[in-house]
């Protein structure tokens, strides 16, 4: 046994952990190795002086008022009250009890699940996607269709931001709600739209597809909360932009198209 | 269920006189434990209560998987471990260490020796070189001591109490032995007059 080896197992000794035959090499080598012998001498030494320590003890007196002390620090409101807090407990109690891998499971299935909302959200918004007909005429009739109702839904929708009443907070709340909703889907159409309304005399219609579009897209990105500086914003927008004017501008050109059309195809009338 | 776990199981339901009834039967447990690790009478008394209130806070956590006096060692070590590392890192942890808190060192000398102005000297110096000694330690190194000879716990139940390893509990204990002998040397001769 080495020197080293004998003193870094003197917590032992004095333990008393050591095998028969590990004490029978330890006490060999403290009989013939002076420096060792000395050092355990001054190991137990220092233990044995350590352990003459006195204590502090207080008198009964403090002992008496232990409690009222700490009853002061105690929470202000009653321990009975504990009970209504029981349910987080028996949660944190509940937790504690899983093993890690439980909780690396849930991690990976909540995963699965997210991914799984995702791919449905975008699946949802392929399938609002309309397709061009492969009959141009056809096709400009339903893209005609199609902005028609796309000016009648952004007005209605856009009379109902101009006409948000700030005063009544929890009605304007859920209107925004909805209003952000019809937004997206409006979003989306005019996505469509922009490329569909490719023809000559269009482009107006086009531009003002566009300036619609960036005008939902600020409704869509409303806060959840009521926000009625923003709303304020989109309301000047409208303002400013004289978007309900030339709305009213284009369905006037498009009646007077739908006018002429009729009147080509039935011209007694 | 053990009658502590009755009073637990109770005072989580909001039963107050079980909670004392807990405080009252521990209390001089967790103080002791609390003057050992920190030596001073007013410090122990802060720490001791700062237990009682996480138990107070912490009863529904209580899982009764360790015995309460274990669960009340573990808060003591832990809670006393956290002080220390805060005040680590402030400057005061020199002045705290070094100034006379609350109980002089005469507080804790045997009445008997109080007649031999002598003997009172030198339990007091003895006293003194103690303190100093074990002031030298860092906060692990205290706590693996006074777990072991102070409290006399074994080696395993004080790394159960520590979430360590038994080895790191006995190179922890050998070298606090190993600090404090030095810190000793200096009035070795003291001790042996």
């Amino acid at each position: 046994m080495t020197c080293k080896s004998c003193q870094t197992m003197f917590v032992d000794f004095q333990e008393k952990l050591l095998s028969n035959e590990q004490n029978a090499q330890m006490d060999a080598h403290l009989r013939s190795c002076d420096a060792c012998q000395q050092a355990w001498q001054e190991y137990q030494y220092t233990i044995r002086t350590m352990i003459r320590r006195e204590r502090f003890e207080p008198d009964e007196s403090y002992w008496n008022g232990y409690w009222d002390r700490l009853e002061e620090k105690l929470p202000s409101e009653n321990i009975r009250h504990r009970s209504q807090i029981k349910l987080w407990q028996v949660i944190l109690n509940w937790m504690s009890v899983i093993p890690r891998w439980g909780y690396q499971l849930a991690g990976a299935a909540a995963l699965l699940i997210i991914g799984f909302i995702v791919g449905l959200q975008f699946r949802t918004i392929e399938n609002t996607t309309i397709e061009i007909p492969a009959n141009p005429i056809q096709s400009q009739l339903t893209v005609a269709a199609q902005t028609n109702r796309y000016l009648e839904r952004s007005k209605t929708l856009l009379l109902g931001i101009v006409n948000l009443d700030p005063e009544q907070e929890q009605l304007a709340l859920s209107s925004v709600r909805h209003q952000r909703r019809i937004s997206r889907e409006l979003v989306d159409e005019a996505r469509y739209l922009k490329t569909a309304l490719n023809q000559p005399g269009q482009q107006r219609l086009q531009e003002l597809v566009s300036e619609l579009e960036l005008i939902l897209m600020q409704i869509t990105n409303l806060d959840a909360q009521y926000d009625l500086q923003s709303v304020d914003l989109i309301q000047q927008s409208i303002d400013q932009q004289g978007i309900f004017l030339k709305i009213d501008l284009e369905e006037m050109k498009q009646q007077m198209n739908r006018d002429d059309a009729r009147q080509q195809a039935h011209p007694t009338i | 269920m053990s009658d502590d776990n009755v009073l637990i199981h109770a005072a989580s339901r909001g039963d107050a006189s079980a909670f004392r009834t807990l405080v009252e039967r521990y209390k001089k447990t967790v103080y002791y434990i609390a003057y050992d690790l920190t030596g001073q009478h007013h410090t122990a008394e802060d720490l001791s209560q700062d237990v009682f209130l996480k138990m107070y806070r912490g009863l529904g956590t209580f899982r009764g998987d360790a015995t309460l006096r274990t669960w009340l060692y573990r808060v003591t070590v832990n809670t006393y471990l956290s002080q220390q590392r805060k005040k680590a890192f402030t400057a005061l942890n020199f002045f705290s260490d070094h100034k006379k808190d609350d109980c002089d060192l005469t507080d804790v000398i045997p009445a008997e020796d109080e007649h031999s102005p002598e003997k009172m000297a030198e339990a007091v110096m003895m006293q003194t070189h103690i303190q100093a000694a074990l002031n030298k330690l860092s906060p692990r190194e205290r706590t693996v001591f006074t777990l072991r000879h102070y409290q006399d716990l074994s080696l395993k139940e004080i790394a159960d109490i520590m979430d360590v390893r038994i080895g790191t509990v006995k190179s922890t204990l050998f070298r606090a032995i190993q600090r404090m002998q030095k810190a000793l040397a200096f009035y070795k001769l003291d001790f042996n007059a």
